[in-house]
C-alpha cells in the first residue's frame, strides 16, 4: 500500500478521488452512526496509511432512537492499551474542552484540522496522533477524527523518521470527513425521522385508545340517553362496562337515600351476594371519594380491604358513583375475559362512560318523578272529574229537588189559597150536615114536623064545584068550615063558617062542632101555596067519624071569583 | 186652609180604617154568629111552630115547608158555630148572609102583601112585620157582608193553615 500510493499530480489526485468514491459508495450503504463511524476509520486509516486511529462522536443518537447519547462514541484501531483506556476515560474531557460542548461556545462548522503536533501532557489523545480533523454537524453532534503514525515509516525507537502527513493527505482526510459528516448527518437524520416516526406511531396509538375511548363513551351515552326506565339504563351502563373493560361478569347497584337498594342488575352475580353490603359505608367511601377527586362523581375502587369492609363480593373491581344526594352505588367487574389488569386508560375511559351514566341517571331519575308526578296528577284529574261528576250529579238533583220544592210550594200555595176561598163545596157540606142533623134530630123529637103531607097518606077528598056548594049552603045542607088561622079569618071569610084550625083542632071542635050529627056534611075550605089547611082539617074530621066531608074546590078564592059574598 | 185640607183626608182615612177594621169584623162575627145560633135554638126545639111561621108567608109550597122548618134552623145554628169559630168563617158568613137577604126579600114581600104576620126569626109568639123589621134585617146583611170583606182575625181554621205556611 505504501508503495503504490502516487505521492503528487494528477495521479494522486485520481487516487484521492477514487477513495473519496468508495468511502462514500460504502458509506452511504450503513445506516446507524456507529456503523458509520467503524467504517470511517478502517478507511480514513486505509486511505492515509495510519497505523492507528481513533473517531469520537458526541450527539450521536442511539441504537434504538429517541434521545441523544450523553456519552461520546469512541472508536479506536490500533492503539496500544493505555492509550485507549486514556481516550475512553477522557472522552467526557474531550467533549468539553475540544469540542467545545460545553459553555464555551462551539468550534467552526466546517471540517478542520487541529494541531496535533503540541499536545498537553494530560491531553485524552494518544501521545502518537498525527492529524486531529474536527467537525461539527448540523444537528448540534461534534466529532474529532486522530489518526496516528504512517504505516511503515514509523521505526521503534527512531521517532523523527517518520515522513508525516503531507498537504495532500490533510486536503485528503478533510474530504474524507467530508463525506463522513455527510454520512452522519444523513444518518441522524434518517435516525431522527425514524424516532420521530415511531413517536409519531405511538402518538397514533394514543389517539386511537382516545377515540375508541370517546367512541365507546358516545356510544354508551348514546344509548343510555334513549332510555327512560333507571333499570334499564342500569343494565346498559353494566353491559358497556363489562364490555369496555372485557369482564366476565359483573354487576351494578343503586341505592337510595335510605340505603335501601333502589336497582340491581347483574351478570353473572346474584343480588343474594350483596347480603353483606353496607350501605353507610359505601356511601362514605363515595363521600370521600367525591372530596378527595376534586367534585368528580365516580371513582375508582379495587382495593380489597375497602370491598371487604363495604362488604362487596371479593374478587371484583369497579366504580362507586354518587348521582345526588338522594342516590349512590357501585358497578363492580369480575376478573377479564384475557386475565390481564386494566391499566390507567381503561379505566379512564370506565369512568367516563360512569360520568356519564350518572347524567343520564339524573335525566332519568327527574323523568321518573315527571312520569310519577303526571300519573299522580292524571289520578288527582280523574278523582278531580269524578267529583266534578258528582258534583254535577248533585246539581242536577239540587235543581231537581229544587223544582219539586218550588213545585210542592206552588202547591201548598195554591191549596192554601184554594183553602182559604169559599167553594161549593163548603156550601154543600153545610148543606148535607144541616139536612141530616135537622132530619135524625126531627126524627128523633117527639115534637118533630111531618115532613109528608098528611093527604098523601089517604083516599082523596071528595071536592064541591063553588056553584053547587052555594046551592047546598043556602039550604042549609052543609056545616061550613073555614079552615085558615083566626088572622085570616078575621080578614074574609064566607058567611056562617066556623073557623076550625089543625092547630087548635081539639080545642075548637069540642067548642063548635061536636054537637053536629057525624053524618051531615061538611064542607072545608082554606088553604094557602103553603099549607092545606082545609086537607088538614077534613082529615081530622074524618078521624072525628064525619062521614061526609067534602072541600070547596078553588076555596074562598073561587068564591070571591064567582061573586058570591064574603065577611066582613 | 193648608192644615184643613192635610187633616181632613187624614180622618177620612182613619175613619176608613176603623170602618174597615179586621177587629171591628172580628165583633161583628161574633154577633152575627150568636145571633144566629140564638135563633136556631128555638127553633130547632119547636119545628111545628117554625114550620108555621114559614107558612105563614104563604111563599114555600106545602110540601117543602116541613122540609125548611127541619133543616133551616140548623143550617142557621152550624153556620153561626162557624162563624162564631172561625172555621171555614166565609162561607158560613156567605150562608148566613144568603138567609139574611132571603129573609128581607120575603120580609118586603109580606109587607107589601099586607098580610099581618109575625116575622118568625126569633120564636113564634112575635109582633107582626114592619118596615123597622126590614130595616133590622138590612142592617144585619150589611154586617154579615162587612164580615165577609173585612174579617181575617182570629180563624180557629189558621191553628192548621200556620203551620202550613211555615213548612
Amino acid at each position: 500500500m505504501d508503495g503504490s500510493t502516487p505521492r503528487t499530480g494528477p495521479d494522486r489526485r485520481l487516487f484521492d478521488l477514487g477513495l473519496l468514491h468508495d468511502a462514500a459508495s460504502e458509506l452511504s450503504g450503513l445506516s446507524t452512526p456507529q456503523q458509520i463511524a467503524r467504517a470511517f476509520l478502517l478507511t480514513a486509516m486505509g486511505a492515509l496509511g495510519a497505523v492507528s486511529g481513533f473517531i469520537l462522536v458526541t450527539g450521536a443518537p442511539e441504537r434504538d432512537g429517541g434521545r441523544e447519547a450523553t456519552d461520546p462514541l469512541v472508536l479506536h484501531r490500533g492503539l496500544d492499551e493505555a492509550s485507549a483506556e486514556r481516550l475512553l476515560d477522557g472522552a467526557g474531557a474531550v467533549r468539553l474542552d475540544w469540542l467545545a460542548c460545553g459553555p464555551g461556545g462551539r468550534p467552526p462548522r466546517l471540517p478542520h484540522l487541529i494541531a496535533a503536533s503540541n499536545l498537553a501532557e494530560d491531553s485524552p489523545f494518544p501521545r502518537d496522533s498525527r492529524l486531529l480533523a474536527r467537525w461539527t454537524l448540523d444537528g448540534g453532534s461534534c466529532g474529532i477524527l486522530g489518526l496516528g503514525p504512517k504505516l511503515g515509516s514509523a521505526r521503534p525507537g527512531i521517532p523523527d523518521s517518520c515522513p508525516g502527513y503531507g498537504p495532500e493527505d490533510s486536503s485528503l482526510l478533510l474530504n474524507l470527513v467530508d463525506c463522513l459528516v455527510t454520512a452522519l448527518s444523513r444518518s441522524m437524520l434518517t435516525q431522527r425521522l425514524a424516532a420521530m416516526g415511531q413517536d409519531l406511531a405511538s402518538r397514533n396509538t394514543e389517539l386511537d385508545r382516545r377515540v375508541f375511548q370517546q367512541e365507546t363513551l358516545i356510544q354508551a351515552l348514546g344509548e343510555m340517553n334513549s332510555l327512560t326506565d333507571s333499570d334499564k339504563l342500569l343494565e346498559s351502563f353494566l353491559l358497556f362496562l363489562m364490555g369496555t373493560a372485557g369482564s366476565g361478569h359483573g354487576f351494578a347497584l343503586l341505592l337510595d337515600a335510605a340505603g335501601q337498594m333502589a336497582g340491581f342488575c347483574g351478570k353473572g352475580v346474584d343480588a343474594g351476594q350483596m347480603r353483606a353490603l353496607d350501605p353507610v359505608r359505601l356511601r362514605q367511601t363515595a363521600t370521600r371519594g367525591l372530596f378527595s377527586g376534586g367534585g368528580r362523581r365516580v371513582g375508582w375502587l379495587d382495593d380489597p380491604g375497602q370491598f371487604a369492609q363495604i362488604g362487596l363480593p371479593p374478587g371484583y373491581c369497579g366504580i362507586w358513583f354518587l348521582a345526588d344526594e338522594n342516590v349512590y352505588g357501585f358497578a363492580g367487574l369480575g376478573s377479564r375475559l384475557d386475565g390481564a389488569q386494566l391499566d390507567e386508560a381503561q379505566r379512564e375511559t370506565l369512568l367516563a362512560v360512569a360520568g356519564g351514566f350518572l347524567t343520564c341517571l339524573r335525566t332519568v331519575r327527574l323523568l321518573e318523578a315527571t312520569r310519577s308526578l303526571n300519573s299522580e296528577l292524571a289520578a288527582r284529574n280523574l278523582e278531580l272529574q269524578q267529583t266534578l261528576d258528582q258534583i254535577t250529579g248533585y246539581r242536577i238533583e239540587i235543581d231537581g229537588l229544587e223544582r219539586a220544592k218550588a213545585r210542592i210550594k206552588e202547591l201548598v200555595l195554591r191549596e192554601m189559597d184554594r183553602v182559604s176561598r169559599v167553594s161549593w163545596a163548603d156550601f154543600a157540606i153545610l148543606l148535607t150536615v144541616s139536612v141530616a142533623m135537622g132530619f135524625l134530630f126531627n126524627w128523633a123529637s117527639p115534637s118533630g114536623v111531618n115532613l109528608i103531607p098528611s093527604h098523601w097518606s089517604r083516599p082523596a077528598t071528595a071536592s064541591v064545584p063553588v056553584l053547587k056548594a052555594k046551592g047546598m049552603l043556602d039550604k042549609g045542607q052543609y056545616v061550613l068550615v073555614d079552615a085558615r088561622p083566626p088572622e085570616s079569618f078575621k080578614q074574609a071569610r064566607i058567611p056562617g063558617a066556623l073557623n076550625l084550625t089543625p092547630d087548635l083542632f081539639d080545642f075548637l071542635y069540642g067548642m063548635r062542632l061536636a054537637k053536629q050529627p057525624k053524618d051531615k056534611p061538611v064542607l072545608v075550605y082554606g088553604r094557602t101555596i103553603s099549607r092545606l089547611y082545609d086537607e088538614d082539617v077534613a082529615g081530622l074530621l074524618v078521624r072525628r067519624g064525619h062521614k061526609n066531608v067534602m072541600l070547596l074546590s078553588g076555596g074562598l078564592q073561587a068564591w070571591k071569583q064567582a061573586g058570591f059574598p064574603v065577611q066582613p | 186652609m193648608t192644615t184643613a185640607t192635610q187633616t181632613k183626608p187624614g180622618l177620612t182615612a182613619r175613619l176608613k180604617e176603623l170602618a174597615t177594621s179586621p177587629w171591628l169584623a172580628f165583633a161583628l162575627r161574633l154577633y152575627m154568629g150568636g145571633l144566629f145560633i140564638y135563633a136556631s135554638v128555638y127553633k130547632i126545639n119547636y119545628p111545628a111552630e117554625f114550620a108555621g111561621s114559614i107558612a105563614s108567608y104563604e111563599l114555600v109550597p106545602y110540601w117543602a115547608v116541613g122540609a125548611m122548618a127541619m133543616v133551616m134552623p140548623w143550617l142557621e145554628l152550624i153556620s153561626g158555630v162557624l162563624v162564631v169559630t172561625g172555621i171555614r168563617p166565609k162561607a158560613a158568613i156567605l150562608v148566613l148572609a144568603g138567609m139574611m137577604a132571603l129573609f128581607t126579600v120575603t120580609i118586603v114581600i109580606t109587607l107589601l102583601r099586607g098580610v099581618p104576620i109575625g116575622c118568625g126569626c126569633f120564636h113564634s109568639m112575635e109582633d107582626p112585620i114592619t118596615w123597622r123589621t126590614f130595616f133590622r134585617d138590612i142592617l144585619w146583611l150589611g154586617m154579615t157582608l162587612h164580615v165577609y170583606f173585612y174579617d181575617r182575625k182570629l180563624h180557629l181554621e189558621h191553628l192548621f193553615l200556620v203551620k202550613v205556611k211555615e213548612l
